[in-house]
Parts: structure tokens; sequence; C-alpha cells
């Protein structure tokens, strides 16, 4: 055929002869069918995915999509003559589907070049495919390169993160945790409080109580038996501290001999006051013989705060801390309950029950 | 991408001396910044590779060699890198599309331009980085993947290039490649 460039002498350019076998290298998936669509050739990669293939096609090549059910031949010599795209089925392997398109010769035959497609990594593993199996230009290598290569980033990735979000944890809890007892410090008990008083909870605020503690006569273990015997006190005690509360309550050191309960859905007089004088019971019951004649104790300052509490966490604490205070005035060895609810002027409940 | 360099170096220095070793070195780097403990060697791997050659009494490029050479027999690494080539002179000619592929996937990452010559008998990498201590990683790297492919060869530095006179493409079988990598876990032989 002659194209618009041509010069008018030119020879008109001779059909391409190539034998079979350079066919199968310049095209390993190739397949090449006369007429009445018998196997002239096929590519060295095609008969290793389809062995037998040069005994026909018949049953080893089943047309797929639009075509399915339809005689295989007839479908691929419309798709030639039609230039549409071909999906065929292997009838041994249904996982792997080949995707090409085909043209006709002048002489009649019938050339596909196939495909792998989505299917690529089935078929290399299923025929354990070769580099030398696929030509030059195609980007197979490229792909599998990405593909594992992705693979490992990825995984990389999410070790990473993994690793991120155990020390994120790690740091938050030692964060909001007291590096000498385990309970919360002051930092974790705002945030404990200020998740009690958020609104918006399925049945609102729920009720508490608020106990502010101090321990009397801290400062003798210290000054008499070092340092360390009052570390280990304080130990003793928030360990005594978290066995008298329940579990869902919460317990935090705020500092020096100053700690801080909160008792959820705990406002009645008769429960707190049982509660404070299980507490200072046992306090007194840790005292060391090394501070006699001296006692250790511990005074208490209670706030009771109803759903509707309209206080935010530092006015609670400042409120726990004036009834502590109270109790200190009062002689020590005492507790203080006060309802924030009552507004002012109201009477609060002190003494040992 | 300076985070998965120090991570490499740590793996490798984990793997090759000991998790001891790498507290040993972390503590010597948490000194050095002030005392804050630590137990990884994020952001100073190269450092802690050069603190450990001292103490080895191996010299900078001798490490740098073993961390290439290490490289290259990680199964994920030595896989990528035998995409590139089906014998060991191919690789070779190859290995100058490596910057391109790692570039693929890894953007950020630094890898130096390379230039492969072909001189009578011999085939020269041109090593064009920034950082001079490419040179040796890549020596341990290409020395790993000669054996990897079972080739017999001389590989050194020559100034900043790296020459490699291959005496025999298979003298050895070298180790089973397989495109699927599913097939490769198995270990399978068809």
């Amino acid at each position: 055929m002659m194209t618009a460039h041509s010069r008018k002498d030119a020879a008109p350019a001779a059909a391409l002869p190539l034998s079979p076998d350079a066919l199968s290298r310049i095209l390993p998936m190739h397949l090449r069918l006369d007429a009445v669509g018998r196997v002239l050739s096929a590519g060295q990669t095609l008969l290793k995915i389809v062995p037998g293939l040069s005994d026909g096609v018949q049953g080893r090549l089943i047309p797929l999509r639009a075509h399915e059910g339809r005689d295989v031949i007839e479908t691929v010599r419309q798709a030639s003559s039609e230039g549409r795209r071909l999906f065929l089925g292997l009838s041994h392997r249904p996982d792997i589907v080949l995707r090409g398109h085909a043209v006709k010769a002048e002489d009649g035959t019938i050339l596909l070049n196939l495909g792998f497609g989505p299917s690529l990594r089935r078929a290399i593993a299923a025929c354990d495919l070769t580099d030398a199996d696929f030509p030059p230009t195609d980007l197979v290598m490229e792909f599998l390169f990405l593909h594992e290569a992705n693979r490992g980033v990825l995984s990389e990735l999410s070790r990473f993160s993994a690793h991120l979000e155990t020390a994120r944890r790690m740091a938050l809890s030692q964060a909001h945790s007291d590096a000498l007892t385990g309970l919360l410090n002051r930092r974790g008990l705002t945030l404990a409080l200020a998740a009690l008083l958020r609104p918006g909870q399925a049945e609102g605020p729920r009720p508490f109580a608020l106990v502010q503690l101090d321990l009397d006569h801290f400062k003798p273990v210290n000054d008499r038996l070092g340092h360390q015997a009052g570390d280990a006190l304080l130990i003793e005690i928030a360990t005594a501290l978290r066995q008298t509360i329940r579990q869902a309550d919460m317990a935090a050191r705020l500092g020096g001999d100053e700690f801080v309960v909160i008792l959820r859905d705990m406002t009645c007089r008769e429960q707190l006051a049982r509660m404070a004088s299980r507490i200072m019971e046992a306090v007194e019951a840790r005292s060391p013989e090394g501070i006699a004649p001296l006692k250790l104790g511990a005074s208490l300052g209670i706030v009771t705060c109803q759903g509707a509490c309209r206080l935010g966490a530092e006015a609670i604490l400042a409120a726990a801390d004036r009834a502590l205070y109270r109790s200190k005035n009062a002689g020590r060895g005492c507790a203080t309950i006060e309802d924030l609810d009552a507004g002012v002027g109201s009477n609060p409940w002190q003494g040992p029950p | 991408m300076k985070r998965l360099v120090d991570r490499t170096i740590e793996e490798f220095l984990r793997m090759t001396y000991g998790d001891d070793l790498v507290q040993v070195l972390a503590d010597e780097l948490a000194l050095q910044e002030g005392g804050l403990p630590r137990d990884d060697l994020q952001g100073c791997g190269k450092q802690a590779l050069i603190l450990v050659a001292a103490q080895m009494a191996k010299s900078r490029a001798e490490m740098f060699e073993d961390i290439g050479a290490w490289l290259a027999r990680l199964e994920p690494i030595r896989r990528l890198l035998r995409f590139s080539g089906n014998d060991f002179r191919d690789f070779l000619l190859g290995l100058e599309e490596l910057p391109g592929r790692a570039h693929l996937v890894l953007p950020q990452l630094a890898v130096p331009d390379l230039t492969i010559t072909r001189l009578s008998g011999a085939i020269q990498i041109t090593v064009r980085a920034e950082d001079p201590d490419w040179q040796p990683v890549l020596i341990g790297l290409v020395r790993g993947m000669a054996d990897d492919y079972g080739a017999l060869c001389l590989i050194d530095a020559d100034g900043p290039d790296i020459r490699v006179e291959i005496w025999d493409d298979r003298f050895a079988e070298g180790r089973n490649f397989r495109l699927s990598s599913e097939i490769a876990a198995q270990g399978g032989r068809a």
C-alpha cells in the first residue's frame, strides 16, 4: 500500500517476511491463525502458558466478557475486523485472563498479540515465567520492582507508625501519672475531672465526690527517718488508698503528702463519712513507730457535686482545699463535707463519725 | 528519608554486632546529647557506624563496605536488585537505572548518579555523589551481588570510581531467583 508521503517511483513495501521463530522472539505472546482458524505460529511465552496451543485454540482459549459462550475463532475474527479488545480465558486456568487485540493480514491470516493485564502476577507464579519470557519493551520488570519495593516501604511505614503509637501511649501515661506512687498526677487528675464534668455524655454529667487528703505529721517521718522512709510510706499510703476505693474511682497524688480521690456516684453524706473514716484508719494504721509519740493521720476535705454542678475543675479543687483547711483548723484527723450544689451559706458537715 | 537510612544502619549493627552494642552506642549518644535516655540510633546512624568502626579497628571504608554487602544479603533488597539484570554483567550495565528505580519508590532518597563504562576487560562504575561514603557502600553491594549471581570477579576502588573485572560469569551456581516472590518464598523449584 502506498502512503501519502511515498514518491511515485518508490516500490510498494514488500510484505514482512518474518519466520515464525523471529515472530516469536519479537512477539512472545502472539498467535497467528489462518483463515479457518488453524494455528500457524504461537509465541514462546504464550506456549508456556497454554501448552498444546499449536494443536488448536478450540477448547484451550475461551472468549470472555461480551463474547462469553461464543465460538473463539469467530470472536477473534470479529475483534480483528472491528478493532476491539479481546479477553480470552484459559480453560485449564480460570484465574488467568489474557487480553489483547488482533489484526487481519492481507493474506487473510489473523495476528493476535496478547498480554496479562491484572493476572500478571498469577501467571508468573503459575507458569514460573522469567525475565527471558518478556520482551525488553515490556514494563513487567518495572512493575514487579515497584510492586515489591512498595510492599517493603509500606511494611516499613506501618512498623514505624506502630512504634510511634506505642511510644505515644507510653509518653501519655507517663505524663499523666506520678512517678513515685503510680497514681495520677495533677495533670492526669485535671483531665479525669474535666472528662467527668464534660456535658454531652448520654446521661449527662454524673454526680461524684472529690476528696482532698493531707497527711498529718508526715514531716517528722522525713526529718527523723529520712526521705527514703518518707517515700516508702507515700507508696504504702497510695497502695492503701487504691485498696480502699472502688474500681471506678480515681486516686491522684498532687505532690508532697497531698492526695485527691474522686468517688463516682457517691454523694450521700453517710456513705462519704464511712469512706472518710476508712481512709483515715488506713493511714493511721501505717504510722511508723519511729515518730512516736506523734501519730500519722489524715485530714480530709470533701466536696460533692451533683450532675448539674456548673463549676470547673479548678473551682472544685479550690473548694475541696478550703474544706480541707477547715478540717485542719478543727484539729486535724477529721473530715469536712460540703455540698457544692447547696450554694453559699450551707452548713458543712464536719467530724469523725 | 534520613530516618530510613538511620534505621538501616541500626538494623545492620543489631544483626551484625548484637543489641547490646547498639544499647552501648545509644547510651554514648544520649550522654553527648545531654543525658535524655534513648534506645535507638535515630538521627545519628552514620555517627554510630563510625564509632563502631573505631571500636572494631576497621577503617571507615571497610565499615561502609560491610553495610553494602549486608544490604545485598537482605532478601527483599537482593530481589529488588536482581530485577536489574538476568546475569551479573547485565546487572552491572543496568546499574545506571538504579537511581531512577529507587526514585520511583522513594523520591527523596539521595542515590548517587551512576555511569557505567565498558573498558577492555573491565567495567567501570563512575559514582557522582556528594557523600564520599557512597563509594564503599556500592563496592560492598556490588560484591554481594556478584556472590548472589555466582560470578567470579575483582571489584575495587579506582580513585573515586569502582572497577569490576569479571573473570567468570557463572563461576558458582548463584542464588535462586524467581520473578514471583510467592514461589521464591516457598523456595520451590519447578
